[in-house]
């Protein structure tokens, strides 16, 4: 038996899939983090089943490809039953995705969740009244805190055992359901052996102008089609598309007053605390004091415990040097694959952990959503919206997320310039270079001017793309979810999913890496690569034997760090380098091209002509902001 | 008088959409249409977007958006 759970973005689908199939599909408080889908087997009731995750999606007109990926696996999958999420406390608004899929035919179960927040807002829903006017069972479910979660299945099973054929008894009004009706009947004949999906479907599909439908339309009905949509055009004196959505809309509300009871709702402490929190001048201020104690915590525990691990490591190597030849190919290969254990242990960790448990925080309380909305104005100034703030911020823990993200915008245009502005902020791994090589040796301010300088190359860039590519931008429009407390079990889940990732993906490499340039080092492999970097190292006024490690640096990030301690034989950086040298470092890794990762995600989203030129334009910024600062910090006196 | 011309704290009705027609669907998805009387909730400085609420659902609405679209004031 297969499920796909399906719902508006944020009504909590990924929350639902986590609290049965483990830890595995990325949650926050912010619509739309949910671009691709996840499968899972689960144990139900002694026998194994299929669940899906699929992206939240607001109707089934796709009109974001977030959208369309929903539709066309709802439309092209085998899925036995299909369980509709509902964000009870929006319940207005979500019935209109849940008519659609009615519409759809496929066998539905109603999962009527965050009913605790619903109360909150003073709505009361009639579940049993909902369940027959819609024709499908419901259950009440609390997904966060596993409440209503095994009746929910278990009315699935009993849906998927019956497989009776629902028939709602809802309707539009009588003008509109003639024109389906007609055109439904035309279509009926024509359509049934091509493909499964209902007459009234298509035909109300058409009637929107759904552009997938249309063309799969028969040619000879064309005439038709038009005819229908001039029919209900001139019934209501509004184009066909808008009197479809004015239908599903009245439909929706009519449904939801005849189910739930509002009341005023109780005080709310959130309702002040977000009164502050977008404050047209407080919320600003405090914003940017959020965003200096996250950046001082990530500071203050990387630096209390990156010389202690760091030490450790240092110690260990020592000893073995005691016990091995120093110049043997047995100790340099030992102490590659410790140097590389110490990089991500010693330096990457010590950041990595509190960064990301902030960003998990942070992400679940919906405060991310508030920052966007402030942040629209400047967004503006790039020609974006405050909406590309999502991957942008996304783009913080990693790039390739935020590279995907950016399906959340319906532009093209604007998806393009969301995600070359997304490979250009700095990840969690060029965070800890940031912070293990600027913010360790010279000081968290200089750390935090990187921060700054980053953010305006991004708004310079933006600038650029906007202009080269002068369509005005449709307009931010965003929901904004309530906050909720953060459940400490899913900060700690979350974390820990991406925490793996690094030691799964990045710790091998990190070791290999380390492993394959002390052999380079010790065969003299690594000269070569070096003469060949020569003049871009030199321009930069950066030691020879930095080359390699920027080539390693195209793999993984944090890999330019950890092998910039091989390639000059110590982690004590500062004793080789000069500190205008570690932030020119710095600054180059920093910007230049997108790591592998990030290129494939870039590749899949835009294509290999326009990856290929985000790679050339971020290695040419880099290249003009590394030289730049090396003539400032030179003319500061820094050296 | 239009979305964005309203003061914080004002409930208006919608009287008009004149925006493109992805953008009127975006609204229209998320619960918003024409007829709606929807709560102005929160405003910010430098032609930032407003904040608005309908049943529950709050929107953050760019400026230009909001000034295409056309308002009357109900309370």
């Amino acid at each position: 038996m297969t499920m796909a759970l399906v719902g508006q973005p944020n009504c909590g689908k990924s929350t639902l899939f986590n609290s049965v199939a483990g830890y595995r599909s990325i949650t926050a408080n912010f619509p739309g983090v949910t671009v691709h889908y996840t499968r899972s087997r689960i144990l139900l009731d002694g026998s194994i089943a299929e669940l899906i995750d699929l992206p939240g999606i607001y109707s089934l007109t796709a009109s974001s490809p977030a959208e369309s990926a929903t539709r066309d696996f709802l439309l092209n999958e085998e899925v036995d039953v299909v369980i509709n999420v509902i964000d009870a406390s929006v319940l207005s608004r979500s019935l209109e995705l849940t008519l659609q899929l009615l519409e759809l035919g496929v066998p539905l179960v109603v999962c009527l969740n965050m009913t605790d927040e619903a109360h909150r807002k003073g709505i009361r829903i009639n579940p049993l009244r909902l369940s027959k006017e819609l024709g499908v069972p419901i259950t009440e479910t609390i997904a966060a805190e596993g409440v209503g979660i095994h009746a929910l299945f278990q009315s699935t099973i009993e849906l998927n055992r019956d497989s009776r054929p629902l028939r709602a008894g809802l309707s539009y009004h009588r003008d509109t359901e003639s024109v389906i009706d007609d055109l439904a009947s035309l279509l009926e004949n024509t359509l049934t052996d091509q493909n499964q999906l209902p007459a009234r479907l298509v035909a109300i599909k058409v009637l929107e102008g759904d552009e997938c439908c249309l063309s799969r339309s028969p040619v000879h009905l064309r005439q038709q089609i038009e005819d229908a949509r001039l029919r209900l055009a001139e019934n209501r004196g509004k184009p066909a598309d808008e009197v479809i959505e004015s239908e599903r809309h009245a439909l929706s509300m009519q449904l939801f007053e005849s189910v739930a009871e509002i009341s005023k709702p109780p005080h709310d402490i959130r309702e002040r605390i977000d009164a502050w929190l977008t404050h047209k001048v407080w919320g600003y201020v405090i914003m940017l004091t959020l965003l200096a104690g996250f950046f001082s915590l990530v500071y203050g525990v990387g630096t209390f415990l990156e010389p202690q691990i760091l030490s450790l490591f240092e110690g260990g190597i020592a000893s073995i040097g005691k016990t091995l030849d120093p110049n043997g190919l047995g100790f340099v290969a030992v102490k590659g694959i410790l140097q590389g254990l110490a990089g991500g242990i010693a330096i990457v960790l010590p950041y990595l952990l509190p960064f990301l448990l902030g960003m998990a925080i942070l992400e679940d309380v919906g405060y991310l959503p508030r920052v966007a909305f402030l942040m629209d104005a400047f967004m503006h100034r790039m020609g974006l919206h405050g909406i590309a703030i999502v991957p942008a911020i996304l783009g913080y823990g990693c790039n390739v997320p935020a590279v995907m993200a950016t399906r959340i915008l319906t532009s093209p245009r604007d998806r393009f310039i969301a995600s070359v502005i997304a490979t250009l902020i700095p990840c969690s791994a060029r965070m800890t270079v940031i912070f293990g090589l600027v913010a360790f040796y010279i000081g968290p301010l200089w750390a935090l001017m990187i921060y700054a300088l980053n953010i305006l190359v991004i708004a310079f860039s933006g600038k650029i793309l906007s202009s080269i590519m002068p369509e005005s931008s449709p307009g931010m429009i965003l929901e904004v979810p309530p906050y909720h407390l953060p459940k400490l079990e899913i900060i700690f889940r979350k974390t820990w999913l991406r925490l793996r990732e690094f030691i799964v993906v990045a710790w091998p490499l990190l070791i290999a890496g380390s492993l394959l340039l002390s052999m380079g080092t010790y065969y003299r492999w690594d000269a070569a690569i070096n003469r060949l970097l020569t003049p871009l190292i030199s321009l930069l006024g950066l030691p020879e034997v930095v080359g390699t490690t920027l080539i390693f640096g195209v793999l993984r990030k944090e890999l330019s760090m950890i092998m910039l301690f091989q390639a000059l034989g110590t982690s004590h950086v500062i004793s080789v380098m000069s500190m205008s040298q570690i932030v020119v470092f710095t600054l180059f890794v920093t910007f230049y091209i997108p790591c592998v990762a990030t290129m494939a995600a870039l590749f899949r989203e835009v294509g290999w002509k326009l990856a290929l030129s985000v790679a050339a334009y971020s290695l040419a910024a880099a290249t003009v902001i590394g030289l730049i600062g090396r003539w400032v910090l030179l003319a500061m006196g820094v050296s | 008088m239009n979305l964005y011309s309203t003061e914080q704290g004002v409930v208006i009705r919608i009287l008009e959409i004149s925006t493109s027609r992805s953008l009127r669907r975006n609204l229209a998805q998320m619960g918003i249409q024409i007829g709606d009387t929807v709560l102005v909730h929160r405003r910010v400085p430098f032609k930032g977007p407003i904040l608005i609420e309908h049943r529950g659902t709050v929107v953050a609405m760019g400026r230009s958006l909001a000034e295409s679209i056309r308002v009357e004031i109900v309370e």
